[in-house]
């Protein structure tokens, strides 16, 4: 009798136990819906410490690398989604965390560590119909690291994905060649700024380099050599060399100018899936 | 038969009320465990709030020392300080004057002078800390005299280097301001030589000599407005190099001092400043 009622016991004690977790569990999703992510890491890390059997240890993982991520601490997301992966239970699991930590790489510009992710997934046989979804994470790493034509290559070859492919190609258009500009540049002062559409630095640049060009041609015609050479190297080549590097300045900003932009757009207009 | 199954039934209301009891993560006994396994895990911030919570209900010494310690370990000493200070159990005198004493050699912080009394320290491992802590301090001011004090408080690999700190401190490399500005004056671009600047001193000297030049040259050729120009340029580059130099040479010796202190740092950071790692563990 005394051995019943000690099975009682126990039995009842560990159909308590699964609730509990369970309750807090859901009080930790709870949080993380209301957007307080802090206290959902806590909560969902002591249900990790608490669950001895392991039973929600890919839950628990998953959501505290979700509200890391929230908070930005995407070091310590890919931690997390690591954690959740090697926890997996099955294949759809294992795929889920695999595809949130190379979003959480895809946004801390780990490009190279994203595309071997993806390879693996990829020479990878039991994904093998998930193709087009790891097509679709390689155009947003390409995307990320500023490669906005490869980007478009890539939303190109699925329907789904056309809106991304044109937003891809008008910025790839919006783009402005920095070796051309410098080039420019290089042919007549000031072209570069006047390509990039900086007129009055291009005005300016072609003003002072016409100036001291014209000092130092003078002076070597009137046989002042040492002038000619003085005026020539600490003037106007200077002026000639701070327009080249304006030219190449300007390129560059209006291209991070268009990508921030776009990228801008994207976090707030796009409703498909996001890093 | 009836008897039992009430008895069957009690057992079982029993068990649950029981075991809802024990087995809530939120009880006390749960969150200390919790805590101490956030501790471990370096996950400071959660381990305090865990131990400030518990605090609150239990009015504990050990809950508030254990919060105090999380703080120090976040580096955020104001509030370490605060907490370690309001503990009234003697248990933790020592071990709170002890963090106390690193966290104002951390700070070099003048409170430092006010912990070092060796009576708050009576045990002999505390004690030997206690020295090490004020003699580590003694090196940050440069005011060890004798380098037997080190040899008989530390290991003998950290003695030299002690020893090289403590000789540093007390002897800084220094470059006169005054001196860097008046040999700029004398021979453009020695100052900055003399501060280690040789780019700029040669640049210097260059710049200026050429203008320099141009003006006697425009002197020699009857171009009032060109010596006017160049002379004033070269003054003005001068003028320029001496006011340059004279700040090069301060920027030296902050540098120097800074570069020193972060030297130093990083070593008793890798030696944790030579306080015993229990010093730095939660109570149970």
């Amino acid at each position: 009798m005394r051995r019943f009622f000690t099975f009682i016991f126990l039995l009842t004690s560990l159909l308590s136990a699964q609730p509990e977790l369970k309750t807090h569990l859901a009080y930790a999703s709870l949080l993380y819906n209301q957007e307080k992510y802090f206290d959902a890491v806590t909560e969902a890390k002591r249900v990790e410490f608490f669950d001895s059997t392991k039973q929600f240890a890919f839950e628990t993982n998953f959501l505290i690398a979700q509200s890391y991520k929230r908070g930005n601490k995407l070091s310590d997301a890919a931690v997390y989604f690591t954690k959740a992966e090697i926890n997996a239970r099955n294949q759809q699991e294992f795929l889920q965390s695999k595809i949130e930590q190379i979003k959480v790489n895809i946004l801390r510009r780990a490009f190279t560590q994203v595309n071997n992710q993806l390879d693996k997934l990829e020479s990878d046989s039991r994904f093998s119909g998930d193709s087009s979804a790891f097509k679709y994470w390689r155009g947003w790493n390409y995307l990320f690291n500023d490669e906005w034509e490869k980007a478009s290559e890539l939303f190109g070859e699925n329907d789904s994905t056309a809106q991304l492919k044109i937003l891809c190609e008008q910025v790839q258009k919006k783009k402005y060649s920095v070796s051309f500009a410098k080039g420019l540049s290089v042919v007549l002062p000031g072209a570069g700024q006047f390509y990039t559409g900086n007129y009055f630095s291009g005005i300016l640049s072609l003003g002072w380099n016409v100036l001291w060009g014209y000092v130092t041609v003078k002076a070597f015609n009137a046989e002042r050599t040492f002038d000619g050479m003085a005026i020539g190297s600490l003037l106007w080549l200077r002026f000639y060399n701070g327009n080249l590097t304006n030219a190449e300045k300007f390129a560059k900003e209006r291209n991070e100018q268009a990508s921030d932009e776009a990228l801008q757009f994207l976090q707030k207009n796009y409703q498909g899936p996001k890093p | 038969m009836k008897r039992t199954a009430v008895f069957v039934a009690i057992m079982l209301s029993m068990a649950s009320s029981l075991f809802c009891q024990e087995a809530s993560l939120l009880t006390n006994q749960n969150r200390k465990l919790f805590a101490a396994y956030l501790f471990e895990n370096r996950d400071y911030l959660r381990a305090a709030e865990e131990y400030t919570f518990m605090n609150a209900q239990e009015q504990n010494d050990t809950l508030l020392y254990n919060a105090g310690l999380c703080y120090f370990k976040m580096a955020e000493f104001e509030k370490a300080n605060a907490m370690l200070s309001s503990l009234s159990n003697q248990k933790f005198q020592e071990r709170t004057r002890l963090l106390q004493l690193k966290i104002a050699l951390m700070q070099k912080s003048s409170a430092l002078d006010s912990l070092s009394h060796p009576e708050f320290y009576p045990t002999p491992e505390i004690n030997q800390t206690y020295k090490r802590l004020s003699i580590l301090n003694q090196i940050l001011n440069g005011t060890i005299e004798s380098r037997a004090t080190i040899e008989q408080n530390f290991n003998r690999e950290d003695v030299s280097s002690l020893q090289n700190f403590n000789n540093s401190f007390a002897h800084p490399k220094k470059k006169s301001p005054a001196a860097a500005a008046l040999l700029s004056a004398l021979i453009p671009g020695a100052g900055k030589i003399y501060t280690g600047n040789y780019g700029d001193g040669v640049t210097a000297f260059l710049v200026t000599g050429l203008f320099a030049y141009l003006t006697v040259e425009n002197v020699y050729h009857g171009h009032p407005f060109r010596t006017w120009l160049f002379g004033s340029l070269a003054a003005f580059f001068n003028a320029g190099n001496i006011y340059g130099s004279f700040i090069s040479a301060r920027n030296y010796n902050v540098e120097n001092a800074h570069h020193l202190e972060n030297d130093y740092d990083t070593y008793l950071n890798e030696r944790d400043y030579f306080v015993p790692k229990e010093i730095e563990e939660p109570f149970k």
